[in-house]
């Protein structure tokens, strides 16, 4: 599905993101570039899901870690 | 008329979730058009008018009990990349839809408010009829296969 509207990012973009190491809130708001103001903002309020998904994908963060410092 | 305590909230939480309907529907809608699935374009961009006509509704009677309509609030328009993950994401937003106006419903009972009651229970069986027919899409795609499902879509 597409995790962000505005910017049509699809779930695979995401893991894309996610397997060049954007896994900060902060490093993925500023690749998809969340804070300009054509952008809704939603995504960047609840970044979690798109969060999770580019962590999932990241070869340097096993899933196993991701969901530790989920919980 | 004034409203009751709490009876506008769920109002204009209800119109939060039949606007982020209209949309999702009208683009899934337009999607699906472009794809080549006509027949089921159609029917989509039908439930969104439906819905449509129940944020008419809905913002009627927010202005007779005295009320503000919150155009402004919208909730995740949630769009798949294929026709499956769409009719999924549709299903979850008419439950949610339903789960939303079986609170609402309860709550008017408990107030008092029996009009609102009523053009709340008129809805919850529209919505019904729609997570039916989400849940009937979905089931054929899992016996017919997506092919064979699509296929019948085209024309």
């Amino acid at each position: 599905m597409y995790v962000c509207l505005c910017r049509g990012v699809t779930e695979a973009k995401a893991r894309e993101l996610g397997e060049a190491g954007y896994i900060s809130a902060s490093s993925l708001a500023a690749a998809l570039r969340l804070n300009d103001d054509d952008c809704c903002g939603r995504c960047l309020r609840e970044i979690e899901p798109l969060l999770a998904i580019a962590c999932g994908a990241c070869p340097r963060r096993p899933a196993a870690l991701v969901r530790a410092a989920a919980n | 008329m004034r409203a009751k305590e709490g009876v506008l909230d769920l109002l204009n939480a209800m119109l939060t979730i039949e606007l982020t309907a209209i949309n999702q529907y009208f683009v899934q809608a337009a999607m699906f058009r472009a794809w080549g699935y006509d027949r089921l374009a159609e029917h989509v961009r039908a439930l969104s008018l439906d819905e449509m006509k129940d944020a008419a509704e809905l913002i009627d009677h927010i202005l007779y009990l005295e009320g503000i309509p919150n155009m402004q609030r919208l909730g995740r328009v949630a769009v798949g990349e294929n026709v499956p993950e769409c009719l999924q994401l549709d299903l979850e937003t008419e439950r949610e839809a339903v789960q939303t106006l079986v609170g609402a419903i309860t709550h008017c009972t408990q107030v008092g408010d029996f009009t609102t009651r009523k053009k709340f229970e008129a809805m919850i069986e529209d919505e019904e009829t729609h997570v039916d027919w989400f849940e009937t899409q979905l089931d054929t795609i899992g016996q017919v296969g997506i092919e064979n499902y699509l296929a019948q879509q085209i024309h």
